[in-house]
This record gives structure tokens, C-alpha cells and sequence, in this order.
């Protein structure tokens, strides 16, 4: 009898302890949040905002456009600046063409016939 | 209401009041995607809730470092709670060593038994309401309750046996 009545009371307090210790959540206090709670909140939002607006201006497609039509520019230009030294020799070239044409035109042919022989005569 | 849902899942102020505003910036964030397919604070509970379940889970992996966060003097988020005022040191003693033996019963519960438990555990939370937060019906919140409560009960047992 007596081991049984000493188990019961070691059960009533193993019981008590379990009741006791589920209580805690039943008397658990509310919690108010802190004062700022709303301020840090507004301040979270807005950084967490800021970097969402650089994001938003930026249009990787966009950059990529940007990027490709900065380079083909880019190649016009140097193709542009190589080619123009020989264009100018071109041009040097024909004016020269045209001079030689006209010392050696028709025009001045008269001049070369005209020209006195040497006489061998003596 | 929100800050103190998650009070009731992490058991510590400081991280309820992050977890509140990682909620309420997450609402912010994502309020064009609301379908307007419950009620509004049921999403923000819903929301609470799953932030505070994610946010033991990472205390859970974290648990390992236990040992090492004690050396260097980092507050286990138990101590946090304000225990009630007792003339006895002893008394306050065995109050802190409750809340950390219930935290761990809690812990060891499934997340949907948790979550129904806790929430039926604080005041403003109905039945249907926890049902809608869940996305289950009443019965199913009113088992899970059960389940969790019994569950807790003879961890509880095991544990106050154990410790005789």
C-alpha cells in the first residue's frame, strides 16, 4: 500500500509540474511593440525601396542596345578615320593625272610641233 | 496582434518585433499580389507565421552553436521572457527552467500542431480564424489542438518523470 500511495503523490506532482509549466503560455503577458516600432518600420521600407527604384530605372535590354550601338558607332568611326588618308592620296593622285593631261593635251601638242630642229646642216 | 503572434512562436521581444516588421515590409512588398481570397489580416497572420515558424527553423539549425553562444555570452532568447516576480530566487529559478523546458516541448511539436496550439493559445484568434490562416477546416484545427496538447502533456511527463 505504501509504495502505491507514494507513486500517486509523485504522479500528483509530476502532474502539477506539467500544469504549471502548460500555464506559462495561458499567462503569458501581450507585448506592446516599442515606440519607434513604426518609425523603424517606415525606415526599413524605405531602404528597402531605394534600391528597387535604381533597379526600376535600369533596363538591362536597353543598356545592351546601348552597349551595341556605342560600339557599332564606335567601328564607323575608325573605319571612317583609316579611309580617309586614302581617299586624300586618291585625290592627289587624280590631280596629278589632271595636270599631266592638260601639259600634255592637244592643246600644247602645237608647241611640240612648232619646236625648232636642231640644224645639222654644217 | 502581430507582434504578439510572433512573441508567442520565438518567446523573445527584440525578435518579435524584427520578425513584425520583416512581416509588415513583406506585406508592403507584396500587396498587389493579395487575391483578396481571405481577409486581409488573415494574410498578415499568415504571413506572421510562417516568418516566425522560418525564423526557429534557422534558430533549430543554430542550436549546434548553443554551447559556443553561452561561452561567448549571447542570451539564449528564453531568458527574454519576463518571468513573473518572485520574492524566492529559487522560486524564479525553476520559473526560467519551465519556460525553457516548454520551449523545447514546443519545439519538438509539427508545425501545423504548433501553430493551431499557440494560436489558440492567445486571445482574437477564433477557430474559423485559425482554420483560414491554415487554410484547413475547423475540425482539423480543433484535432490539431487536441493532438498538440496531448503531445506537449506527455513530453512534459516524460520530462518531470526523468528529472525526479
Amino acid at each position: 500500500m505504501k509504495p502505491d500511495t507514494e507513486m500517486n503523490r509523485s504522479k500528483e506532482q509530476r502532474d502539477a509540474e506539467v500544469m504549471k509549466t502548460m500555464s506559462i503560455l495561458d499567462d503569458m503577458p501581450g507585448i506592446k511593440a516599442h515606440h519607434l516600432f513604426r518609425a523603424h518600420l517606415l525606415q526599413r521600407i524605405e531602404a528597402a525601396e531605394r534600391p528597387r527604384a535604381v533597379a526600376g530605372g535600369f533596363n538591362p535590354r536597353l543598356a545592351f542596345f546601348g552597349l551595341l550601338l556605342a560600339v557599332n558607332v564606335g567601328m564607323g568611326m575608325l573605319m571612317f578615320t583609316h579611309q580617309e588618308p586614302q581617299t586624300m592620296a586618291a585625290h592627289s593622285g587624280d590631280t596629278a593625272d589632271a595636270i599631266s593631261e592638260d601639259y600634255g593635251g592637244p592643246a600644247l601638242s602645237y608647241y611640240d610641233q612648232q619646236a625648232p630642229e636642231p640644224q645639222n646642216n654644217e | 496582434m502581430v507582434v504578439n503572434t510572433c512573441y508567442r512562436f520565438v518567446f523573445n521581444h527584440e525578435d518579435a518585433e524584427d520578425l513584425a516588421q520583416e512581416v509588415f515590409i513583406e506585406v508592403h512588398r507584396s500587396l498587389d499580389r493579395f487575391r483578396e481570397e481571405s481577409k486581409l489580416s488573415t494574410w498578415i497572420y499568415r504571413i506572421a507565421v510562417t516568418k516566425s515558424l522560418d525564423h526557429l527553423r534557422r534558430l533549430k539549425r543554430k542550436k549546434r552553436f548553443s554551447s559556443l553562444k553561452r561561452i561567448i555570452g549571447v542570451d539564449d532568447p528564453a531568458d527574454s521572457i519576463p518571468a513573473p516576480a518572485r520574492d524566492n530566487p529559487a522560486d524564479a529559478l525553476s520559473d526560467k527552467e519551465r519556460v525553457a523546458v516548454l520551449r523545447d516541448a514546443l519545439d519538438a511539436l509539427p508545425d501545423n500542431q504548433k501553430t493551431a496550439f499557440l494560436l489558440s493559445k492567445q486571445d482574437g484568434y477564433s477557430n474559423q480564424e485559425i482554420a483560414d490562416i491554415l487554410q484547413t477546416t475547423v475540425p482539423a484545427v480543433e484535432s490539431l489542438v487536441h493532438r498538440a496538447k496531448k503531445n506537449l502533456q506527455s513530453r512534459l511527463q516524460r520530462y518531470y518523470e526523468s528529472d525526479r
